[in-house]
């Protein structure tokens, strides 16, 4: 009994509070059915059902019905771009704002290196930090099919043109 | 594949009142395993969409929840059939070709 009372808890913490008490009662009389069904002492009964149901943290997760990921497939793609042109700008800015402010400084000429490529790195890992929480935060927004359908509204217009040097290719 | 069949399954096993484990032996015995872990939080999504709906029996041993169809789930379990079909019989006329 005291193992399917820390099962039960195990599962029904992380819900939230008016989701508890009846998860938790419907939980624990799926289980008493199911141990009633096991062959076995007491206690192997119940261990071996609380095992079959497998980590309770798993449970809960499908319980709660929560994402359980960051950026989910309709934005991925959205997220890869804009992650690539973003880095890449940012890395940019970085290099050469740190090129300037490195010239006039006494260091030596490696010290200068490390600084500029370090200040780069840090411009680089702070613009993808800033990129994924937009795009999580565009996930976890409540009207993300309206807004997703705002933002990705896609039609033929959008298509890109073809650059020059791949056209002269084809013919 | 099995994602989608799953929940057609437990629809055609809800036309009458049935509790969790009752529900995990009816599929059971017709050769359609489904991990309890997945069956019991399943049940209460669907609760929450309006596709099933439960009351508590305290009448027996110990209280259970039951769960049907509700009326809204009814229309719902009969569009899902007819996909079902059409899907299964266009496939089976292409693997038999």
């Amino acid at each position: 009994m005291d193992l399917i009372d820390r099962y039960t808890y195990a599962v029904t913490r992380s819900l939230p509070q008016s989701q508890r008490k009846e998860v938790e009662s419907e939980l624990r009389s799926n289980i008493q059915d199911m141990v009633e069904a096991e062959r076995g002492t007491p206690d192997e009964r119940v261990r071996k059902v609380l095992a079959s149901l497998g980590r309770p943290e798993t449970l809960a997760m499908s319980y709660s019905g929560a994402k359980q990921y960051l950026i989910g497939p309709e934005w991925y793609a959205a997220y890869m771009r804009a992650l690539r042109v973003i880095v890449g700008v940012a890395t940019l800015v970085a290099l050469l704002v740190f090129t300037t402010s490195h010239l006039s400084t006494d260091e030596s000429v490696v010290g200068k290196i490390i600084s500029i490529i370090l200040g780069a790195i840090d411009g680089a890992i702070l613009a993808a930090f800033g990129v994924t929480m937009v795009f999580v935060f565009f996930e976890r927004s409540k009207s993300h099919e309206s807004r997703y359908n705002e933002v990705m509204a896609w039609s033929v217009d959008d298509l890109p043109h073809v650059p020059a040097k791949h056209q002269a290719a084809k013919r | 594949m099995r994602r989608g069949t799953i929940v057609l399954a437990l629809l055609s096993q809800l036309t009458t009142a049935r509790y969790g484990y009752d529900l995990l032996q009816k599929l059971k015995s017709a050769a359609f395993t489904i991990d309890a872990g997945t069956l019991y939080p399943l049940l209460r999504r669907l609760e929450s969409q309006g596709v099933l709906e439960s009351t508590w029996d305290t009448t027996e041993s110990r209280p259970r929840k039951y769960y049907r169809l509700s009326a809204e789930g009814e229309a719902f379990y009969t569009s899902l059939k007819r996909e079902w079909y059409e899907m299964t019989d266009a496939i089976n006329t292409m693997i038999k070709e």
